[in-house]
């Protein structure tokens, strides 16, 4: 049967089990939309500006594991996707971005709405692809597919001219893809197995650091048991939080840079580091002179640059976390490491997390309000700053895979429409959006679309008047001038009225249980303003270039409760 | 220290970009880059040599193999047993009383003559790019006014081929091959 170039995408996306796609329409992607109307298994989400449709893929991807789709036209649209597809690039995220680009025959002559999109993405993607033929159509989406998904995942562009979308095209979708040289090697080598397992049965003081490769791996079950196995702590990235319950004897949290003091302790005094798709990244290791120096480095990821990268590995092991930790159980004893446990059980004393704002509304507390109200069992998408870290801290993830946010980019904005493909691949889940009041600002137009597509999203203004994590490193680092960090808002209330969106504001931590249920109850979507501490800092902190051992710590002491 | 780059990278656009991408985000002083057919159809055979500490150089040549499109890439700087061959056209000014000189050099380095005008002389030669080096100072007294260089292509001696051998260095480790 004929197609046009247009059906054709559809086709494809829908053979690779894409029912939903977020998109904004245009000029040279008009065939693509038109299309769209013979597709009905298809939900088109249209947002209100081509970043969050990135970021809404993006976000689905991550809840789902499945490749999160967005589409946009050509010029303007498609450079709106480069801050979401950067997002998807640094965290892995399997991604397929869609852009229309101007007809093949005008390529190239500055044309309206035309970029060299492909060029703009080349290092922010893991392939891109720009379509001259109409042959070459359906064997570039199925490539696509394939490379965002395997390996380590990562965003595709496909950039589709005008002309090929209108085109007949013969459609006929490759049952394989044929790329030599690329295979992701996914189980070690036997030898390799043996000789990990000897090195975790001779520590003494292991420690496990659990990445996002976990959950890009889905190797929840496969991480507690091996964990378990070995009766060693787990210490999560930022983005490995929620890869063990956070209820779990063996879960120590997040360390690195605002991470708690007994995992930064536990990785500072560790004689092996048994690293799980991971990255070493600047804010987990703080100095790296100083990073974990009495430890051996098992270092486990299946992309084989991450190894060695910025911490050498005693020990590595290219494969699947998945199937590395399994192998490595069954090759492994039970082993006790009650001491050591006991030893780090002590540091958490020493050093619980504290809240000691002065105000009526401790940021903390709004956290501890929201764990409350989900019994650590909520999805939880955060934007990026001070909430994110107090996130990271106080919310006790128990549920697998329940904490979304931009992590190696650190994308201001994303919460809000990542939250949009959060829900989507939990539908009948609330999806929670913790957020600063000028992450809020990067993209509160997805209102709209929360209030299109009715979604049950609970958004959390964390609003103290402030970018607050840049204010912190100005009253620390730079003599407490507050230049260009106070920030003003419209009232986030009735904002959200205008929208259709019932609101509150809470400016006492009284009110939170009240606040937070009358959210969670709520059939649709909710948003709490909370007007929080203004100066509040994150502690702890490991300054840049110091050891991770030597954090700062809240100067007005410890608190009253832990 | 110098590196050398040999892969083999699948012939489709956008290759030669992402390769660029790989050095210059690095700062790397790409001294030379040739591109060329390789024995098997579809693949382009690329020598890189570049200047760089050693630990920076293995993560671009990882991501160099992380690249779709990049069949093989192999680090041969330690490889002993290898050719190492350019080409040279230069092109150099000659009196009726210098030209000779030149002649002899020529045939000394076994060099040719491509081309003679009345005020210069053409010269190709091939080799190692020590010996083009040599060939160059020693030409350069008379007026060096044009000179082309092809870059180095490796190949390893002996029957050894290089799609079947193993890749970067530090993965031969830990990569079952």
């Amino acid at each position: 049967m004929r197609h046009t170039g247009a059906e054709v995408v559809w086709e494809c996306l829908i053979r690779e089990g894409v029912d939903v796609v977020w998109a904004y329409p245009g000029g040279a992607a008009l065939p693509l939309f038109d299309a769209l109307g013979k597709y009905p298994q298809i939900h088109y989400v249209l947002v209100r500006h081509e970043q969050a449709a990135a970021h809404a893929a993006d976000g689905y991807a991550r809840a789902t594991g499945k490749v999160g789709v967005c589409a946009a036209t050509s010029g303007p649209g498609a450079t709106n996707l480069v801050t979401g597809i950067a997002t998807a690039m640094l965290d892995s995220v399997p991604m397929v971005a869609i852009t229309a680009q101007v007809a093949d025959s005008v390529i190239g002559t500055d044309a309206f709405q035309e970029i060299n999109i492909t060029g703009i993405t080349l290092p922010i993607t893991k392939h891109n692809y720009l379509v001259r033929e109409s042959g070459d159509l359906a064997r570039s989406l199925r490539e696509a597919f394939f490379l965002a998904r395997t390996g380590r995942p990562g965003p595709v562009l496909v950039d589709i001219p005008k002309d090929i979308l209108t085109a007949p095209c013969e459609f006929h979708y490759p049952e394989r893809v044929s790329r030599p040289g690329y295979r992701p090697v996914v189980r070690s080598a036997p030898y390799q197995v043996q000789r990990a397992a000897q090195v975790i049965a001779d520590a003494k003081r292991p420690v496990v650091l659990a990445g996002h490769g976990v959950h890009v791996a889905k190797a929840w079950e496969e991480l507690q048991r091996f964990a378990e196995r070995v009766n060693a702590p787990v210490v999560s990235t930022l983005l490995g939080l929620s890869a063990l319950s956070a209820d779990h004897p063996l879960c120590l949290g997040m360390a690195g840079m605002h991470g708690v003091a007994w995992a930064n302790l536990a990785i500072q005094n560790a004689d092996l580091l048994i690293a799980m798709g991971m990255r070493m990244d600047d804010r987990f290791t703080g100095s790296l002179r100083h990073f974990a120096p009495q430890a051996k480095l098992l270092h486990v990821d299946i992309d084989p640059a991450e190894i060695g990268k910025r911490v050498p590995a005693a020990v590595p092991m290219v494969g699947d976390v998945r199937f590395v930790m399994e192998a490595l159980t069954a090759a492994l004893p039970e082993l006790d490491h009650r001491e050591w446990l006991s030893q780090i059980d002590a540091w958490r004393d020493r050093h619980p997390l504290t809240v000691h704002a002065p105000g009526p509304l401790p940021p903390q507390e709004v956290i501890r309000a929201l764990h409350q109200a989900t019994g650590g069992e909520g999805v939880v998408v955060s934007d990026v700053g001070q909430h994110q870290m107090w996130v990271a801290q106080h919310y006790r993830f128990r549920r697998l895979n329940s904490f979304f946010t931009s992590g190696g980019l650190g994308t201001m904005g994303y919460s809000l429409p990542a939250a949009l493909g959060v829900q989507a691949g939990h539908p009948t889940d609330p999806v929670w959006v913790v957020v600063g009041d000028g992450s809020f600002q990067m993209n509160l137009q997805e209102l709209a679309t929360v209030a299109q597509e009715r979604l049950p999203i609970k958004i959390v203004i964390m609003d103290n008047g402030y970018l607050g994590m840049v204010r912190q490193w100005q009253e620390l680092f730079h003599g407490a001038r507050y230049i260009g960090t106070p920030i003003s808002g419209p009232d986030f209330v009735q904002l959200a009225a205008s929208y259709g969106i019932p609101a509150r504001r809470v400016t006492a931590t009284a009110d939170l249980a009240a606040a937070f249920a009358a959210a969670r109850d709520a059939d649709g979507p909710y948003l709490l303003d909370c007007k929080v501490e203004q100066d509040e800092n994150v502690y702890p902190m490991v300054q840049p270039g110091t050891s991770n051992a030597d954090f700062m710590e809240d100067p007005r002491g410890r608190a009253k409760d832990q | 220290m110098r590196h050398v780059l040999v892969a083999l990278v699948q012939d489709e656009p956008g290759m030669l970009a992402r390769m660029g991408n790989l050095f210059a985000r690095r700062g790397y002083n790409v001294q030379s880059f040739t591109a060329g057919a390789s024995e098997l159809p579809g693949l382009t055979r690329i020598t890189i040599v570049v200047e760089g500490s050693s630990t920076a150089l293995d993560q671009i040549a990882k991501q160099f193999r992380k690249l779709v499109g990049a069949v093989k890439v192999a680090d041969v700087t330690a490889d002993t047993d290898q050719l190492s061959h350019e080409m040279l056209l230069v092109k150099v000014g000659v009196t009726a009383k210098t030209r000779q000189e030149v002649v002899s050099l020529t045939e000394l380095f076994k060099a040719r003559i491509v081309d003679v005008s009345t005020t210069t002389l053409m010269l190709e030669a091939t080799g190692e790019p020590d010996k083009l080096d040599k060939f160059l100072e020693v030409l350069r007294p008379f007026g060096v006014k044009e000179q082309a260089r092809t870059g180095a292509v490796f190949m390893g001696r002996g029957a050894k081929i290089l799609n079947q051998r193993p890749g970067v260095a530090s993965d031969r480790k830990y990569l079952a091959e």
